[in-house]
């Protein structure tokens, strides 16, 4: 970080923005928001901040009256608007980019804030990503039953697909919007572009590619947890403990997340070091 | 002290109340007014042993308003208000969890036209139970229209309707509706006029 010690202490607009951080997570705790969202809402108050921290406090241009009233304004409706948060409210995925532009506002001029632009797209991840879930997910979840069709017959296990579901023995899957694996897909798109925006690779080129490799890596962990669910389907619903269930509920479902990031985060390790990463662990 | 740095107070200001708001004042559903009308209180006023129908609210969407308990010669109806933030919420999947109501899966929910209820086990008895608008109005839950993925018209009315909630049309709608809970598993298949005579005559709402 390129910021004094001096200088992060005495910046009250950086405490604000802590407080916002908090603040905005606990109300996606409250209101029992998904878990993958949780993670990347996480992420992205951390990119965030890493950004906030390198701006210089003392050095700021003195505000206008516009910057000030749109600042304020903008809180104001923002926070007249949460009032009315319930839960499954997708108000709650612009909250934390609208009192980021609100802040950001009150410490440059407008003119300045297009300059600083890259912390502001990383805030409005989410929000991005949650609009673009479905036009995605018409695509993927076809996509993913077939890829997953021949997997099973490729390891020997005979199954037939029918759009989106598939049957094996007696039982099959049907592949909705959320089994499509789109959501992860996006997070690890999501965590992509702000390990960019933090850590960034040395050419857009090899960041295309980091991009393509991690969705590669996410898609195919779906994949496999969509063939042990076809495999494991007979089980769902019975008593004790069901495989089915579990891979199918959010615990086992994180662990194919878990495995899709770890891959993709190692890859971008090694991209972000290139031929210096022995050099870089040691 | 420039200009700003006063704003930046009043800015603090108005988060830090709002946090201390946001924590204390939760947004419900609101619920009407609710007078048991029937003269014969020996029908009302029943409080069965440890008020086993205990309900709270699962989430600020659902307000839990009165109830009480209905009880003839051969069965018993317990009618509990409920006010939901829009109809598209109405759900008693938490009954289920609440008042630990067992054998029921997708098989045990009813349809009758276009209403449905549900059949379950509470306390080793069998019971059927519903939300009900009116006499001719319930359901356990609303039925989710079964779309095709490529649907590109019903997708575009999905985004339609998710940017008007969000910017909107986000404050309670009140959809409110009565859950009647009762031994009589039959009970939803009867007429208007049975169902009318049994629960809706017996109170008045505003």
């Amino acid at each position: 970080m390129k910021f004094s010690k001096k200088e992060f202490i005495f910046n009250p607009l950086k405490y604000l923005l802590i407080f916002i951080i908090f603040l905005n997570i606990y109300i996606f705790y409250k209101l029992d928001i998904d878990k993958f969202d949780q993670l990347l809402n996480l992420l992205i108050s951390f990119g965030v901040l890493n950004f906030f921290s390198e701006y210089k406090y003392k050095n700021r241009s003195n505000l206008n009256i516009l910057s000030i009233f749109s600042s304020i304004l903008l809180l104001v409706i923002v926070l007249y608007r949460s009032f009315w948060l319930y839960s499954e409210d997708n108000f709650v995925y612009f909250l934390f980019p609208i009192l980021y532009m609100s802040l950001v506002i009150l410490y440059f001029p407008m003119k300045n804030v297009i300059k600083n632009y890259k912390p502001i797209l990383i805030s409005f991840l989410l929000p991005i990503t949650k609009s673009l879930f479905i036009p995605l997910s018409i695509i993927f979840s076809p996509l993913s039953s077939f890829f997953t069709w021949i997997l099973l017959n490729a390891l020997g296990f005979f199954s037939t697909v029918k759009g989106q579901q598939i049957f094996y023995n007696d039982s099959g899957i049907n592949v909705t919007f959320s089994c499509s694996g789109v959501g992860q897909i996006l997070f690890s798109l999501s965590a992509m572009i702000i390990l960019n925006f933090c850590f960034p690779l040395r050419n857009i080129r090899i960041f295309i590619c980091q991009l393509f490799i991690a969705f590669l890596f996410t898609f195919l962990a779906n994949i496999l947890r969509l063939f042990l669910l076809t495999l494991y389907v007979h089980t769902a619903n019975s008593e004790g403990f069901s495989m089915f269930d579990y891979l199918h509920g959010g615990s086992g479902g994180l662990i194919f997340g878990f495995l899709s990031m770890t891959l993709s985060c190692e890859s971008y390790k090694r991209f972000y070091f290139g031929n210096d990463i022995s050099n870089a662990i040691n | 002290m420039r200009l700003t740095n006063k704003v930046i107070y009043l800015y603090a200001l108005i988060l830090i109340l709002y946090t201390f708001i946001y924590v204390f004042f939760k947004p419900r559903p609101k619920l009407n007014s609710l007078f048991i009308k029937d003269s014969n209180p020996s029908l009302f006023n029943y409080i069965p042993k440890n008020n086993i129908f205990k309900i709270k609210s699962p989430s600020n969407k659902v307000s839990v308003g009165k109830s009480f308990f209905i009880k003839d010669n051969e069965n018993w109806y317990q009618v509990i208000q409920l006010s939901f933030w829009k109809k598209e919420f109405l759900g008693l999947s938490f009954l289920n969890r609440q008042l630990n109501i067992t054998d029921i899966n997708v098989k045990s929910i009813k349809s009758i036209n276009s209403n449905n209820y549900a059949l379950g086990k509470f306390q080793g008895e069998e019971i059927a139970y519903s939300c009900m608008e009116n006499s001719n109005k319930f359901n356990y839950k609303i039925p989710i229209k079964k779309v095709k993925s490529f649907d590109i018209n019903h997708w575009r009315k999905v985004y339609f309707k998710n940017l008007n909630s969000v910017f909107y049309s986000f404050k309670p709608e009140n959809y409110e509706c009565y859950v009647v809970i009762t031994n009589k598993t039959s009970f939803f298949e009867n007429s208007e006029f049975e169902i009318n005579k049994k629960i809706f005559n017996k109170f008045l709402y505003k």
